[in-house]
């Protein structure tokens, strides 16, 4: 009697057949004996990724993910996906792979190319720029990431005046929280001290930063006094620049968000409850810094975004609008990178990816509906997945 | 044109049909319901069945008879036992969000196993935890109040399968809204389901309760009601 | 308390034997109430005992006990089976020569069929 409860449970069609009862053939790490599957790259390295490898997905180790996304660079909805695969896998899509082979040939003698990522909402951007990250990382770059620009100007955590810049908001903790990102994603190349500050910086009285000091001594500096900490992202922003001019390193500025740098509306209020403009803020000096063309040997790569700005505001996804006059003036002339949906390609790998982690059951006609009902955007696609 | 039910006798008969089927409905008794279901479209199809149907009035398909792949009867009923107020857009919410924590919930456990073996032991599927959860739960039998001289009996009766599969919906669900202020409804659904999938918790515990208390109340099963 | 003969004067003081009063026609109803016809819900009780006791016998474990749940449910689904049939033969009036335990519709029907004629 029960069992007939459960097929007709089972919208009065028969039992499930026995292939899709299988709970497990594959094991959870593809074996060396058995053929990679169709979806999954063996180029785990970013410096070898060309376009033969878009739409597969490459593994990025924990350890590489432990020193690069602790403090941020992968969406939360992401990485609780990457918590119930238990891996770390990225797909190849063309925009990342573009940069990629412009940060290989562009000539660092050059000025620096700023180029400024754009897409619709829930299309890949943040995760097109955590591939860049990995590859700068391989490629011995300096890493300069800031993983969400709305977590400073629409979530910031503490706001006091500043000392050094009259009229400017300090965002002290976040800013220490930045330093320490900032520490951990490039402990190796803090390590070798050839990196030194140029000049004497004074924060106080008895405090002073000495010209030859190591950049490190800098950033911890900024951690252990917090009052400090804004100016010294300030401070670094401007050394950085000179090492990488006088050729110590090479530089990578990854920003998400960029256009909450110039959103009027921020969330930061003064003592008398006023809205401060970013402008007035001083960390968005640094990294205005840090986008302008003035020093070489380096690359920016800036992601613009409609969710970093209020939601009344959110009307279009193109560059021109999110950055206003003034930001477009600012990034002016730019390289944008377009990220659109998926691909048929790509639609399909993920699909596929999906079913081989059982994270969806396999049914007839199961990709034709998605396709329709995501309208081939990522992360409509993974909602739809997850109650598949 | 009237199509006449084919066992009515008389013009009473007929209309109690009528207020049987229709006593709330729209709809005029010759309207048949939507096939929605493309397997059953083709079918009709091929065997002619839909040429007869083409040109009979329809209702309107209501909004959760899609004829999507991933429509489910049983799925569809627990949504309507989670609504309130008609929001049915948040109880389809919840329940999905539900059927997404228990994959999680059951992929965390595969991934903990070495074995081959015992991987294929655990159930991905969140939909057969579901059946699983609810056909766990559902009672054999259960008390109907008897009143007689004044005193009412709780009288140990056969339940038929439909009440029972209602009483092991709303038990789950009440048993998912009995939680803590922090914890998320359809977490706590989620942890209820794989509870009873695996013939443990609050809700078989419920469930066999009631079968203690049938078991206590026998002598008045035996007992010759008027 | 009222004194006794104003009772009997405001009753208009009756005296034995009382005459009898035809105020309703003396005929038989052409039908019966179906009003004490309800049957209970008794069924399955010996099912039911077996079940019980071995649901004690193995700490109300349903795994324990497929055979005897499956009778009892066996034979809750016969008696409704049953009850429907005869629903639908009362409804359509079919009637068995020789059943001992009519019931109202059917009775009722026979009652039309051979009216007291008067």
């Amino acid at each position: 009697m029960l069992k007939s409860l459960l097929t007709k449970l089972i919208s009065g069609k028969p039992p499930l057949p026995a292939a899709l009862c299988q709970t497990a053939h594959f094991s959870t790490q593809p074996q060396p004996q058995e053929r990679l599957q169709s979806f999954r790259s063996s180029e785990n390295n970013p410096l070898n990724h060309k376009d033969d490898h878009i739409g597969l997905f490459y593994t990025i180790t924990s350890d590489v993910k432990k020193q690069l996304f602790l403090y941020g660079g992968l969406p939360k909805t992401y990485q609780t996906q990457l918590n119930t695969f238990n891996e770390t896998c990225l797909m190849i899509r063309k925009p990342s792979v573009d940069i990629i082979n412009c940060l290989k040939q562009v000539d660092y003698s050059n000025p620096v190319v700023r180029y400024v990522v754009y897409g619709a909402k829930g299309n890949g951007k943040s995760l097109t720029l955590a591939h860049i990250i990995h590859y700068g990382y391989e490629a011995g770059f300096l890493i300069l990431h800031l993983p969400w620009v709305g977590n400073w100007m629409r979530r910031c955590r503490e706001s006091s005046i500043s000392e050094f810049k009259p009229g400017s908001i300090d965002i002290n903790l976040d800013a220490a929280a930045w330093l320490v990102h900032f520490k951990h994603q490039n402990s190796h190349l803090l390590a070798n001290s050839d990196l030194r500050t140029t000049q004497d910086h004074v924060w106080s009285k008895r405090e002073s930063t000495p010209k030859d000091a190591p950049l490190s001594e800098l950033v911890e500096h900024g951690i252990n006094r917090i009052k400090f900490a804004s100016q010294c992202i300030v401070i670094l922003a401007e050394e950085i620049k000179r090492l990488s001019t006088a050729g110590k390193c090479k530089t990578l500025v990854v920003v998400d968000g960029f256009n909450a740098f110039f959103y009027p509306h921020t969330r930061i209020l003064t003592e008398k409850k006023e809205v401060v403009h970013p402008k007035n803020v001083t960390v968005t000096e640094a990294f205005s810094n840090l986008t302008k063309f003035d020093w070489t040997n380096g690359a920016v790569v800036v992601a613009v975004d409609e969710i970093a700005i209020a939601e009344k505001d959110q009307i279009s996804h193109l560059p021109r609008y999110l950055l206003g006059r003034d930001g477009f003036d600012h990034m002016d002339p730019f390289v944008p990178v377009s990220v659109p949906t998926y691909t048929k390609v790509e639609f399909q790998s993920c699909m596929d990816y999906y079913r081989e982690r059982r994270w969806v059951l396999p049914l007839d006609g199961q990709d034709e509906e998605l396709q329709f009902l995501s309208a081939m955007n990522p992360y409509r696609l993974m909602i739809l997945c997850n109650s598949a | 044109m009237l199509i006449k039910p084919s066992n009515v006798v008389s013009k009473l008969q007929l209309i109690s049909i009528y207020f049987q089927q229709n006593s709330m409905s729209q709809y005029p008794i010759y309207y048949i319901k939507p096939i929605y279901s493309r397997d059953k479209q083709n079918k009709m199809l091929k065997t002619g069945e839909a040429q007869k149907l083409a040109h009979i009035p329809t209702r309107a398909a209501l909004n959760d008879q899609t004829s999507s792949v991933y429509h489910n009867d049983t799925i569809n009923l627990f949504i309507n036992y989670v609504m309130k107020d008609g929001k049915k857009s948040l109880a389809r919410e919840l329940i999905e969000k539900t059927l997404e924590k228990i994959k999680r919930v059951q992929l965390e456990k595969y991934h903990k196993m070495e074995n081959i073996k015992e991987k294929e032991k655990v159930e991905l599927n969140p939909r057969i935890i579901l059946y699983q959860a609810i056909v766990n739960s559902q009672p054999i039998l259960h008390l109907t109040p008897i009143k007689r001289g004044g005193v009412t009996y709780q009288v140990p009766v056969p339940i038929t399968d439909r009440r029972a599969q209602f009483t092991s919906m709303k038990w789950l669900i009440e048993a998912g809204k009995d939680k803590d202020r922090n914890i998320r409804f359809h977490d706590q659904l989620a942890y209820e389901l794989i509870d009873a999938a695996n013939n443990r918790g609050k809700v078989v515990k419920k469930k066999q309760d009631l079968h203690k208390q049938c078991e206590a109340n026998r002598a008045y099963a035996h007992y010759r009601w008027s | 308390m009222k004194i006794l003969p104003t009772l009997w004067a405001a009753r208009g003081n009756p005296k034995e034997p009382v005459p009898f009063q035809e105020i309703l026609p003396l005929k038989l109803r052409p039908f019966v109430s179906g009003k004490g016809d309800k049957t209970s819900n008794v069924c399955c009780i010996y099912e039911m005992s077996v079940l019980f006791g071995c649901l004690k016998e193995n700490e109300f474990k349903e795994s324990a006990c497929p055979k005897e749940i499956k009778a009892f449910q066996k034979c809750f689904s016969d008696y409704n089976l049953q009850k429907r049939i005869k629903k639908e033969r009362e409804v359509k009036g079919i009637m068995t020569p020789g059943e001992h335990k009519l019931p109202y519709k059917q009775l009722n029907k026979l009652l039309r069929m051979y009216p007291n004629v008067k």
